[in-house]
């Protein structure tokens, strides 16, 4: 056999057919796993979406300010001064019942000291 | 296929490349169990490589490196390889046909014999038809490697020929 017939005859084999059922079981097999890895894909894609959208829709979270804390520095002893006057004494006030002139009251004390005077009058 | 269709769906790829990857895996292979394992691979691989080549011919010249590529680890694995029967075009004059399904028979059973660079070689220059630069990239070598590999796989078959007769 010529080299120009052993190319005539591998030219020939282009056109050869390919079995239809060999094409079919590539067709499915192939869609079966694209179709399997695109599952992840679209998982991560919907959760990155829903991150997303959280992110967005959720409200802005409010700032708590903390507590004041309020310095208490113990009181200062009350220091009484040495030369304070005394306060002044509480005079009782007589009481007047409105619609009765005053009664004087004079009290006489004898030398017994059983026997006390009063002398009262207006 | 239009440039403003281009990038295609895989679906589209897979319809417009299927035949040429498994006659090309099948003639490499030998049969056509491994051709159907090496043209599901290439499909799956380009559709996780993406579809974004900037032009057909680069995807084209992708899809026949990793055809390739596949097909020869698988035949270093097995080797030599399983000849599947030849499966032939109709339409033909029934003795004619008879004749050269019978001289096909025995080129593919040579060309099995050769070495597996050899045969992808002679597989994408003279079955397919690619041109010495795209089976240079396909196979990872300079043309004048192709031009050399091709020219000594002529002739290894011309003498297995030979001895088959």
């Amino acid at each position: 056999m010529t080299d120009e017939r052993i190319r005539e005859l591998l030219a020939s084999m282009r056109g050869d057919p390919v079995p239809p059922d060999v094409l079919a079981r590539v067709r499915s097999r192939v869609e079966e796993r694209t179709r399997a890895r695109r599952a992840p894909w679209f998982w991560l894609a919907a959760a990155t979406a829903a991150v997303v959208a959280a992110v967005l829709v959720w409200p802005e979270p409010r700032v708590v300010d903390p507590p004041r804390v309020a310095l208490r520095w113990p009181v200062a002893p009350v220091v009484v001064a040495a030369n304070r006057p005394a306060p002044p004494p509480v005079v009782a006030q007589r009481r007047v019942v409105p619609g009765r002139a005053p009664v004087n009251l004079i009290r006489i004390e004898t030398p017994d000291p059983e026997v006390v005077l009063f002398l009262t009058g207006e | 296929m239009l440039a403003a269709d281009f990038p295609p769906t895989l679906d589209q790829v897979v319809r417009q490349r299927e035949k040429q990857v498994l006659r090309t895996a099948y003639r490499i292979t030998g049969n056509w169990a491994d051709a159907e394992d090496v043209a599901q691979e290439v499909f799956v691989r380009l559709h996780r490589h993406g579809l974004d080549f900037p032009n057909e011919a680069a995807m084209g010249s992708w899809i026949l490196r990793v055809t390739t590529n596949l097909c020869l680890d698988r035949a270093r694995r097995t080797h030599p390889i399983a000849l599947d029967p030849e499966i032939t075009a109709g339409g033909k004059d029934v003795r004619e046909e008879a004749i050269l399904e019978q001289e096909k028979q025995r080129l593919m059973a040579a060309l099995a014999q050769l070495p597996e660079k050899e045969r992808a070689a002679v597989v994408l220059r003279e079955i397919e038809g690619v041109d010495t630069a795209g089976v240079a990239a396909a196979l990872g070598s300079s043309e004048s490697t192709v031009r050399s590999q091709v020219s000594r796989a002529l002739g290894r078959l011309r003498e297995l020929l030979k001895e088959m007769r």
